[in-house]
Formats: C-alpha cells, sequence, structure tokens
C-alpha cells in the first residue's frame, strides 16, 4: 500500500484530533493538573496521600481536601489573608515571603509540605533552607503530636512573618518595602505605623483613622456593621477568626 | 543505460517538470505552528482574565507529548505525573507511538513547531549557502553527532526520573521560543535557542539532528515502522535527487528501505516530490502498491 501526502495529512489530523475528542469525551484529556497528590506505595502510610507531592499549584483548598486539614489552620499558619483561604497558591507564598529568601531562609511550598506531614503525622524530609511561620509552629505544637525533640527542632525553624502589608498585598514590590521601612516619622505627621487594632477597636475607629468604608467592607465581604461595634466582637458574632481579620484590616491601615 | 533501463520497464514514467505549488506538509506544519502559538498566548491571556474563543489555555507541557515520555517512570511507579506534566501529555504521547508505529517520526516533520521553525529558518540558510547549505559540517562529525540525541535522551530521562521535575525545561529552545516572554525560561534554554538558530541557517533542522530527545525516541520507531520509505531499484535510474532532497542527509539511493534512525518521513525523497520517476521511491507497507 502506497501512501501519498494528502492521505498522511488527513491521517495525521484524524489520529491527533480524534485522539484528543475521544479523551475528552471520556473525560481523561486534562490540561491542568488535577490537584491529587500521589500516594506513598509501600510501607507504613501505603495508600495515604504523600505530601511530598504537593506541588505549587495546589491551593490550600485542594491541600485541606486531600489531606483533610482545616482550611483555617492552613490559612493562619501561613498568615494568609482569611479571604483567600481556599484560592491561595502554595506558590505565592514565596513572594509575600521574599524578604526572608534574601537571608536563606525559605517559606514556600517545601515549608507547606513539611506543615501538612508534621501536621499528619507523615513522613518526609526537611531541605536546610526550609523553614516554617511561628504560627505553623504554635499550631503544630497545639494538634499535632509531636515529641520533644520535633518540638526542638520546630523552634530551630520558626521564623515571623512580615508585616501585614507584604502579606495581604504581594504584589508590593521590594523597593517599596524598602522605601517605607526606612521612612522617618515625623512627630507632627499621622504615625500610622504606631497605630495597631486591639480587641476594643471599633470600626468607628478605624474610619477616624483614614480607612474608606468600601475597604472594611472589601475584606469583610459584605456591608460594615455599626461603626460602634468592636472588631473583636464582629468577629465572634461571624464565627470568624480575629486575629487573621485584625491582620487583614491592620494592611489597611498600614 | 539507464535510459534503456526504463523503455525495457516501460511502467515508471520519466516526470519532466516539478510541480510548484507548496506542498500540503507546509500547509499542516504552518497550521500545527500557529495553533500552539495561539495556544500558548490564550495561556498568558487566561492568566489576566482574557481568553481566545474556542483555543485551548493549556501549558506548553500539556501539549507536548515528550512530557508524557518523561514522566513514564513516575507514572508507573507512582501513578501521577513528574511537575507541569498532565493527562493530555500522555494522551499526545500515545497517539504519537501509534503514528510511529505506522509511519515513523511524523510529528517530527508534519507537526512540531520547532522542527517547522528550523525549516523556515533554513530558507534563509538555503539563499546564503547555496548548494553547500546542509553540507557544511564534515561527513565523520556529523555521524558521531547524530548519536548525541540519544545521550540527551539518558540525561533527561535519568535527571527526570530522579528529581521528579521537568529538568529538561531549562535547556529546551522550544520552550524558550514560545514563553520567550516568561521569566520561567532559564539563560541556558535561550543561549540554546539562540545557537539554534544560527546553526539552522548553516544545515537542516540541528535541533532534530543532533540533540532532541524527543526525536531520538521516535526514530528507534523507524526500525519496525510500517510505512517505510522504499526504493524500487528497477526504476532508479541512480540520479541521486532523493538524497539532495532529505533534509536529514541520509542516502536514500544506496537502500531499498530507509530504517535510518533520522528519518522524519517527511516525504521530501519520494516520486510525489523530487524523484523524477514514478512510482520508484515511495512511503509504502512491503511489497505495497
Ligand atoms: S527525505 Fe526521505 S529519507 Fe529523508 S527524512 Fe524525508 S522521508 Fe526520510
Amino acid at each position: 500500500m502506497n501512501l501519498k501526502s494528502t492521505h498522511l495529512a488527513i491521517i495525521i489530523f484524524v489520529f491527533i484530533f480524534g485522539g484528543i475528542g475521544l479523551t475528552s469525551v471520556t473525560g481523561y484529556w486534562q490540561t491542568t493538573n488535577t490537584k491529587i497528590p500521589a500516594a506513598y506505595q509501600d510501607g507504613e502510610f501505603a495508600g495515604q496521600y504523600d505530601p511530598a507531592d504537593i506541588r505549587g499549584s495546589y491551593t490550600f483548598g485542594d491541600i485541606s481536601t486531600s489531606f483533610e486539614i482545616p482550611l483555617k489552620d492552613l490559612g493562619q499558619a501561613f498568615g494568609v489573608d482569611p479571604q483567600r483561604y481556599a484560592s491561595f497558591e502554595c506558590k505565592e507564598l514565596e513572594s509575600i515571603y521574599a524578604p526572608l529568601k534574601e537571608e536563606g531562609k525559605e517559606v514556600g511550598t517545601a515549608s507547606v509540605r513539611y506543615f501538612v506531614a508534621l501536621y499528619k503525622g507523615l513522613p518526609i524530609s526537611l531541605s536546610e533552607s526550609t523553614y516554617l511561620p511561628i504560627q505553623a509552629v504554635d499550631i503544630l505544637k497545639e494538634k499535632a503530636s509531636l515529641s520533644e525533640a520535633e518540638i526542638l527542632s520546630l523552634e530551630k525553624i520558626a521564623v515571623s512573618l512580615p508585616d501585614s502589608e507584604v502579606l495581604t498585598d504581594p504584589s508590593v514590590t521590594e523597593g517599596q518595602q524598602e522605601q517605607e521601612s526606612t521612612e522617618t516619622i515625623s512627630p507632627d505627621s499621622h504615625d500610622t505605623t504606631s497605630i495597631a487594632i486591639k480587641g476594643i477597636t471599633t470600626f468607628q475607629e478605624l474610619l477616624d483613622w483614614g480607612v474608606k468604608i468600601e475597604d472594611i467592607e472589601k475584606i469583610l465581604n459584605e456591608e460594615m456593621p455599626s461603626p460602634q461595634k468592636s472588631i473583636k466582637d464582629y468577629a465572634a458574632e461571624k464565627g470568624i477568626e480575629f486575629s487573621g481579620l485584625k491582620e487583614s484590616l491592620q494592611g489597611l491601615i498600614n | 543505460m539507464s535510459q534503456t533501463k526504463i523503455q525495457q520497464d516501460s511502467i515508471p514514467i520519466l516526470k519532466t517538470t516539478k510541480s510548484r505549488k507548496p506542498k500540503i506538509r507546509f500547509y499542516v506544519q504552518t497550521f500545527f505552528f500557529f495553533l500552539v502559538a495561539l495556544i500558548t498566548l490564550n495561556k498568558a491571556l487566561s492568566e489576566v482574565g482574557l481568553s481566545i474563543p474556542y483555543i485551548s489555555n493549556g501549558s506548553l507541557h500539556a501539549i507536548c507529548p515528550f512530557g508524557g515520555v518523561a514522566s513514564l517512570y513516575k507514572f508507573a511507579t507512582v501513578g501521577t505525573f513528574v511537575q507541569k506534566i498532565h493527562e493530555s501529555s500522555f494522551v499526545l504521547m500515545v497517539i504519537a507511538f501509534l503514528l510511529a508505529i505506522l509511519f515513523g517520526p511524523v510529528i517530527c516533520s508534519w507537526v512540531c513547531p520547532f522542527g517547522t521553525f528550523q525549516e523556515w529558518l533554513s530558507r534563509i540558510g538555503r539563499k546564503l549557502f547555496g548548494k553547500r547549505f546542509n553540507h557544511l559540517i564534515p561527513a565523520k562529525v556529523d555521524s558521531i553527532l547524530r548519536y548525541l540525541r540519544y545521550v540527551v535522551l539518558f540525561l533527561v530521562l535519568y535527571l527526570t526520573f530522579t528529581s521528579t521535575k521537568l529538568i529538561f525545561q531549562d535547556v529546551d529552545p522550544y520552550y524558550a521560543l514560545f514563553q520567550f516572554w516568561s521569566d520561567e525560561v532559564a539563560v541556558s534554554a535561550f543561549i540554546i535557542l539562540g545557537v539554534t538558530i544560527l546553526m539552522s541557517l548553516v544545515i537542516d533542522r540541528p535541533w532534530c539532528k543532533y540533540a532532541c530527545p524527543y526525536g531520538a525516541v521516535l526514530g528507534i520507531f523507524n526500525l519496525f515502522r510500517i510505512f517505510k520509505i522504499r526504493r524500487a531499484t528497477s526504476s532508479c535510474t541512480d540520479c541521486k535527487l532523493c538524497d539532495r532532497s532529505c533534509p536529514m542527509n541520509i542516502t536514500v539511493s544506496s537502500r531499498k528501505a530507509v530504517l535510518n534512525h533520522q528519518c522524519i518521513s517527511c516525504l521530501s525523497c519520494t516520486s510525489e516530490n523530487s524523484c523524477p520517476m514514478s512510482d520508484t521511491v515511495e512511503f509504502s507497507t512491503k511489497g505495497g502498491k
């Protein structure tokens, strides 16, 4: 049987687009990650998902589903904006913790892998440059069953979060951060950095400090309550974590 | 002597003129080149909330069959793919293998946008160097270099298996070409792209000949593909036009069937394209008519 160019061209199209069509119908054709990590193949943990397979593109929502870790614990551990707990991708950590990287301390996808492994009591090895935010260490101390030695080694790799502005707005450039941190505040200037939200702080006080009502509502994802209400009371009423909300609102002040 | 032979056999006909119209392969290649370009553009647009209708927004890795090959070991042992590779790469890998069993590396010559890119550059090279184009590397050096792509293949597979990361991306000129705006492209990939561009002005498909690990995999299928380039010795006039037309410098005129691992099934050497005798160099099954 002889084949001419035209026939070969048709066959190539049929194979490629037919194959894609067929696998699309069966649901096998996927051009994006299914976000399901690999499982341990053998040993004590065979069949369980392996945290070492968590990728940068996995969201905290994906991880929470696969490893059955409360989203709130993941979000708080890494100081993520509460509004973005579910959609936050591990790879975003690298940009918000960029200032630490300069000191050779990395908080990124590897940190999430390590946190998840310890939280679930699964085996994992740690690279020398991987660190965990101090909140993550606190959560692990509280919720994971760790030995004394593990707690000690965790404390050695605990780092403090960068300031809240970096956390809530990863687009802030290093240059801007540097400029802001070296800015001296004159006694008569509006000293926002010294204003910190406390348990008794009300929404009215936020408005008085120059925060716009629309920005507050964006964070609350609903209308602002009575200005006289304290932020802590509001958080308790809504069943959301005060510290997370405080951090987001503090970002507006800074 | 050869004229007498033609008259004796009386079946093959000497074709006096070759068609000047562009070959169908050119259109197919152009189609896939722009399809891949649109998909990568769409992927970039999707990151800023825009999209081109009816075009996939998969990543370049998602539509590369070599990703499937690089993932084979991890898929077999753990059941997942290496980073950035998805099911679609696996599907395309299987399609490419099926095509290769039947027809050899047609993916290289008809579909691969990077092969097309090199061919487009070679048109400039042909103008610059005339008949010397594609014959500037000493034959001895060339024949050794032809096996280099198996070394690249071994290294890529070994490093991917041991790291479970897509190591090849850092040296992949195809990725650099289609993602040149991305900060994910390593400097090494840009350097290799630059070298490939320069070499394409001197020889046909330098990346495919000397370095492409995927071409190395598909080339193995030439040993047992069902459709082969076959030459009818009875009607061959030994004019060597088939040899001259071959971008991969294969001496078709000295073989009954081309088994060379470098043949890309472009059909340039066939009676349909460059051979002046009809039914003499054909892409056929054994004894095929
Ligand atoms: S010209 Fe013929 S021998 Fe050379 S690569 Fe194309 S099909 Fe193969």
